[in-house]
């Protein structure tokens, strides 16, 4: 009877042991589990996350040039405060096949810059597109691209190099206005009608010097005259205006 | 006796609802590690199409793997073509750069110009050989041209 009375409680003990044992052996690894994939999952988003904002402030300043035998360069440099993989250059001639380089170009922040050579040779009347690609997926386009051979600029006969524009405004109706250039009459206008109207012209020369100019009208001499000069500015060469022919 | 019985069955029944609880954990446990898995390696796939240009009637695209997982490229979109799944697509290592096969891609052969493009990308463990459309809802699309490379 005692013996009896002592087991009663048994089931209840046991029940509740297994259900601890059960929670203990599956519940609560697969809880530790779920934590872990969590944390793994968080990880690698956070690594990500920080290799896109890498990327976003890779900052790599690039100039490509010719050197003086017409071969392909480029001088690179490093303008962040990370260290940048330059793995290809491509060299992309705009009627041809584009070449694709192994560059191997690791730079340091804030180093010196870098020349680099990329074996290609320019040749006359090809335009070379270019464009680098870091370690990290960007790709940047070069100052200076696209390159191509420029013949050095022989100015034609009689093609002005440095300018002068001279505007008299305010001209008045029936005068004559005289340009005197180094003392020799260069320009003269009538104006027939119409008051204050503008006349404009620009006088060219071949190399930069000292000149003179006088600006005058028929009845009033210098007096009551409104003269614009501009600066003498330099022509580039390739828009060079030719005056005589 | 009857004590004895009703422990026999109280530890009949943990033993099957502990069988039960295993089982359910084990499943769950896989469906969950299948779907952080593949979660991850679509946040580790990074892709770069770094140059595309025509030759010989065929679209030539250099794509390069910036990430941390090999790619399978599963799909090249040229407009005004249409998603097409390659059943022999090419594979991408982490750190590579390659040209695309164009007899791998309809889309990229047949072609004159190219204005803009997509590139479709698998983590390579998710790609499964026998069915190309597989685990497409993890793919990686790069866009290039009008839209821009990413």
């Amino acid at each position: 009877m005692a013996l009896g009375r002592g087991r009663r409680g048994i089931s209840t003990v046991l029940g509740g042991v297994l259900a601890v044992a059960i929670i203990l052996t599956t519940v609560v690894p697969l809880l530790m589990y779920m934590r872990q994939v969590g944390f793994l999952y968080d990880t690698v988003s956070s690594d990500m996350r920080r290799a896109d904002e890498e990327k976003m402030d890779e900052k790599l300043s690039a100039v490509a040039y010719l050197d003086t035998n017409n071969g392909i360069m480029l001088n690179i440099t490093n303008t962040c405060d990370l260290s940048i993989s330059v793995i290809r250059i491509w060299v992309m001639p705009r009627d041809g096949e584009p070449m694709g380089i192994d560059a191997g170009l690791t730079l340091a922040p804030r180093t010196p810059t870098k020349v680099f050579g990329t074996g290609c040779v320019a040749v006359k009347g090809r335009v070379y597109d270019l464009k680098l690609v870091t370690e990290r997926g960007n790709i940047i386009v070069p100052e200076g691209s696209p390159l191509q051979i420029t013949e050095p600029y022989t100015p034609p006969p009689g093609a002005w190099i440095y300018s002068l524009a001279v505007t008299i405004v305010e001209t008045h109706a029936g005068r004559t206005y005289n340009i005197l250039v180094d003392g020799s009459q260069y320009y003269t206008q009538r104006v027939s009608a119409g008051n204050e109207q503008a006349i404009s012209i620009v006088i060219g020369w071949n190399e930069p010097g000292d000149h003179s100019i006088r600006v005058t009208s028929s009845t009033q001499g210098n007096q009551d005259l409104r003269v614009l000069f501009d600066d003498i500015i330099p022509i580039p060469p390739n828009q060079a205006i030719v005056l005589y022919d | 006796m009857q004590a004895t019985i009703l422990s026999a069955t109280v530890i009949a029944m943990g033993f099957v609802v502990w069988g039960f609880s295993a089982g359910w954990t084990s499943h769950s446990s896989q469906d969950m590690a299948a779907e952080t898995g593949a979660q991850v390696m679509k946040q580790e796939a990074r892709l770069v199409v770094e140059e595309v240009h025509c030759s010989g009637g065929a679209a030539c695209i250099w794509v390069y793997n910036p990430g941390k997982v090999d790619l399978v490229i599963t799909s090249v979109v040229i407009p005004p073509s249409s998603v097409q799944f390659s059943t022999a697509p090419d594979t991408v290592g982490i750190g590579e750069g390659r040209w695309l096969t164009a007899s791998a891609y309809p889309a990229m052969q047949g072609v004159s110009s190219v204005e803009s493009l997509q590139v479709y990308a698998l983590p390579k463990p998710m790609w499964n050989p026998s069915d190309a459309t597989a685990n497409a809802q993890y793919s990686v699309i790069v866009n290039y041209g009008t839209t821009g490379s990413s």
